[in-house]
């Protein structure tokens, strides 16, 4: 009884995996991992000899085996049962933070950025206008007391070090987040800080700049979705992750955005339609543009030069300016020169976060 | 193909079964000679002319061998089979390590092949060789069918990972054999115990291994590299014999009965006994076909040592054609040699208590030090990551080495309680209490050992007598969930290891 049972648990569990593979229709793209699924792989005496026939096979058989997903899921349910403390390049960190692992950088790069930024620094300084440089600190650093136990993790205080060495006008915000870290300044499930992190890098800016800043009430909370789950989560596949709320902080509704040079040209800067689709931080200023430029009822221009981390920030100073002009060099192309003279910016701030501070090669061409 | 593959699991298996089973008994062998061409093609279509070569050469050797038993022409298709099985496997496996050496004595610039190896090609040459020197000897009647005989040589559950099959074990079994469920059941469980050890234990402490072994020595502690040695270790165990445990249980679906392959070698209290525990059928063939017929032990100590050296530094290099390998060898090869002269007279005179720990620890280092050696492909790799086992580093303990540790803790001690007979043993003991009640005061003989290195459920003997209903119910339940969770777990793992989500992620 016991033999004829296992041999029949046995042919069921492998002839139910073929045949309901076999039945069920294939998937072309996968919602949970955002990419195109492998299809059936193209048969030919070529493609067999080559031994690719066989691989992609292999692959396709994974990728549209049924259920995949739940799959995945019970894969990632043994694997923290098991004690692993990470995937994916994420640490499943304490309070269900998700946070991404940044463990070395290439020191030749962030010379490379540092130095270009100086030159930019020393040519505006020249012309009257002021540079400051905000190399935000992410949550392995805000948060390293939530990661696992010896985790290694890169020091970002010390690449901050390095660049208030460089010569640069630094605005440290880590002590002012680090202040704050109760409150919640990440994601729990994306790389992202929030916009509560975003206000505090903010005040500490403005102080910075000899001001007194505005107390967060005074801004209108407003919860764009609170089914956010983001970039770590995917990267785990966690099934157990929270769900984050985005929010917006705005004093007036409307502005006046224009990207990419009068390309598209909307009334607010909170883009709602991404909120339906996977990159929901993407809400803020239409995710990533070459050029964007807000008005506001305030004196100057403010020129950011950016990674995503100040589509948070602009929030709240797009009203303090006549115009706040936000350039992402990983799509801008030509003269960042000219476009400071001509748009006549009164002030520029370099955000970025300290990981894409050491690592992203576009930043270089700031001195062009 | 492998067996810890998807395509394997639900296309190649399953069609395979079907095949058989559906099949009249007379074609059974050509479906699995067939079958077993298609298994080897998949991975390198072009060499399945060397298995289909090999295959006709020994055949031929074999017929040779056996019409002029007894002649002075006796030993040409002796002859013919060792020149063409070692001529594959020097040309394929050993050509550019040779033209390698040569170039580095003499200076000299010869070009390589350059070949892809062939799989397999270690394990089938080695199969094919012993069946024409055991015609020559005799001990087996050649074989007239050819498809029979490939079917042998191509059988695809040993094909490319062992344990090397004697033809002389399945030689009656591929004539006549028969299909019960209850051999089936037992290859089933056995098949997904490999699997499991494969997929969830070896591949997931490998990670550990790959992590360690890619880090610069030179920021490598002391407890990194010890960390690194267990997880090498135990990745090569559970790779090597869950891979053996999956050719068992196939073989036993089929109707086979191979060889064991594993007995439990980390709880080895030589290095004499470890070989005799690891990779067995390896152990075996060099014993049979090369340290017998040199003289074994029976011309002295000399002609002993002489031939304990030669039989591992060419096992050594049977592991693979560069320096490394044939350096792990002569390792063992002095121990063993180390052994026979002394070490183990000197360990048996030694008082009870210290007798084991001390045999253990000798062990234990042994086997240590070895592994490096057999990981790094580099000899020079191999002796940095060995300095620094050893103290010659700048840490002892690092953040890194303690974060993977408690990382991989669980898996860990899975993997050191799963080398060792306890979880066969507790079972069978569970088994033979449901089955005969409370220990009887004066032990019956009635139960058999468990079988040398097998699926913990195969230690449980069948209906050995009074069974309780209920009790026994629940065994067969929870022994049938633990095939369905290993099965299931392994499959996950096997599907999210495609699990490739693509982000925008910095932007």
């Amino acid at each position: 009884m016991r033999n004829k049972l296992t041999v029949a648990l046995f042919c069921l569990l492998l002839f139910a995996g073929t045949v309901s593979g076999v039945l069920l229709p294939d998937r072309e793209y996968s919602g949970n991992e955002k990419r195109m699924l492998k299809q059936f792989p193209k048969f030919s005496a070529a493609e067999l000899f080559s031994g690719r026939f066989g691989s992609g096979l292999e692959t396709y058989l994974a990728d549209q085996f049924p259920a995949r997903d739940q799959w995945v899921t019970v894969s990632t349910v043994a694997e923290r049962i098991l004690g692993k403390k990470e995937k994916g390049g994420v640490y499943f960190c304490a309070d269900g933070y998700l946070i991404e692992v940044w463990t070395q950088y290439e020191k030749k790069q962030l010379e490379d950025n540092l130095a270009a930024v100086k030159k930019l620094s020393d040519a505006a300084v020249q012309s009257g206008i002021s540079l400051k440089i905000m190399p935000v600190p992410t949550a392995a650093c805000v948060l390293a007391d939530t990661l696992p136990a010896y985790a290694p993790n890169a020091d970002q205080r010390a690449v901050i070090e390095t660049i208030r060495n460089a010569g640069l006008n630094v605005v440290d915000v880590t002590d002012a987040l680090m202040s704050h870290r109760d409150e919640q300044l990440f994601y729990k499930t994306d790389h992202h800080w929030t916009s509560v992190g975003a206000y505090y890098a903010y005040a500490e800016w403005m102080r910075s700049r000899g001001k007194t800043p505005a107390p967060l009430a005074e801004w209108t909370r407003e919860a764009l979705c609170n089914d956010f789950r983001g970039t770590t989560y995917m990267k785990t596949g966690d099934p157990f992750a929270a769900y984050d709320t985005i929010e917006a902080y705005y004093r007036k509704p409307a502005h006046y955005v224009d990207y990419n040079g009068g390309y598209y040209v909307t009334n607010t800067i909170y883009e709602r339609s991404f909120l339906d689709g996977s990159n929901q931080y993407g809400v803020f200023l239409n995710s990533n543009q070459a050029t964007t430029v807000v008005s506001g009822d305030g004196e100057g221009r403010l020129l950011i030069l950016k990674d995503s981390y100040a589509n948070t920030f602009a929030q709240f100073v797009i009203d303090d300016f006549e115009e706040t002009h936000l350039i992402d060099m990983r799509f801008f192309r030509g003269s960042l020169q000219k476009y400071i003279e001509q748009n006549r910016i009164t002030e520029i701030l370099v955000l970025y976060n300290v990981p894409n501070l050491t690592s992203d090669t576009d930043l270089a061409r700031v001195s062009r | 193909m492998v067996f810890s593959g998807l395509t394997f699991l639900f296309c190649f298996l399953p069609a395979t079964l079907l095949i058989y089973f559906a099949a009249p008994r007379r074609v059974k062998n050509g479906v699995l000679f067939l079958m077993s061409l298609l298994f080897y093609a998949w991975g390198e279509p072009v060499y399945i002319v060397l298995m289909i070569f090999s295959t006709i050469l020994d055949y031929t050797c074999g017929r040779l061998v056996e019409r002029y038993l007894g002649t002075r022409k006796q030993k040409l298709g002796l002859i013919l089979s060792l020149c063409g099985n070692l001529g594959l496997l020097l040309f394929f496996k050993y050509a550019d390590f040779l033209i390698g050496s040569v170039n580095a004595v003499f200076g000299t610039q010869i070009a390589k092949f350059g070949l892809p190896l062939p799989i397999g090609i270690s394990f089938y040459t080695f199969q094919t060789m012993s069946y024409t020197i055991d015609v020559y000897r005799g001990d087996v009647k050649a074989q007239r069918n050819i498809i029979t005989f490939g079917a042998y040589v191509s059988l695809f559950p040993q094909l490319i990972a062992g344990p090397i099959v004697r033809y002389r074990d399945v030689a009656r079994q591929l004539e006549e054999r028969s299909h019960t469920a209850d051999a089936f059941a037992d290859g089933a469980r056995r098949f997904v115990t490999g699997l499991a050890k494969k997929v969830l234990l070896a591949n997931n402490i490998g990670l550990l291994w790959s992590a360690i072994s890619k880090t610069p020595a030179a920021e490598l502690s002391l407890a990194g590299a010890w960390l690194g040695v267990f997880a090498f270790a135990f990745q090569i165990y559970f790779d090597f014999s869950g891979y053996s445990d999956m050719a068992i249980g196939l073989g036993r679906m089929f109707g086979f009965t191979f060889p064991e392959n594993f007995n439990y070698p980390f709880i080895s209290k030589s290095a004499t006994e470890f070989w005799r525990r690891w990779h067995i059928s390896l152990g075996q063939w060099f014993r049979d076909y090369v340290y017998i017929p040199l003289g074994g032990n029976r011309r002295g100590l000399k002609r002993q040592l002489r031939n304990i050296a030669i039989v591992w530094l060419l096992t050594g290099l049977w592991h693979g054609a560069s320096f490394n390998f044939l350096l792990w060898g002569a390792w063992y090869g002095l121990l063993l040699i180390l052994e026979r002269c002394f070490l183990l007279r000197a360990f048996s005179r030694l008082p009870g208590i210290f007798r084991h720990p001390l045999s253990y620890l000798y062990t234990f280092l042994a086997l240590s030090v070895s592994w490096p050696l057999f990981a790094f492909e580099h000899v020079s790799d191999g002796f940095a990551y060995l300095r620094i086992m050893f103290g010659g580093c700048y840490t002892l303990v690092d953040d890194v080495t303690l974060y993977r540790l408690f990382s991989c803790l669980p898996l860990l001690i899975l993997c050191a309680v799963g080398s060792t007979p306890l979880p066969a043993k507790v079972l069978a003991k569970l088994r033979k209490y449901l089955y005969e009640g409370p220990a009887h005061p004066y032990p019956t003989p009635s139960m058999p050992a468990p079988s040398a290195n097998a699926f913990p459920m195969d230690a449980i003997p069948r209906s050995a007598g009074k069974c309780r209903p209920f009790l026994c119910g629940i065994l067969t339940t929870a022994e049938l969930g633990g095939m369905a969770l290993m099965m299931t777990l392994s499959v996950a793992y096997l599907i999210s290891g495609s699990y490739n989500p693509f982000l925008y992620f910095r932007f």
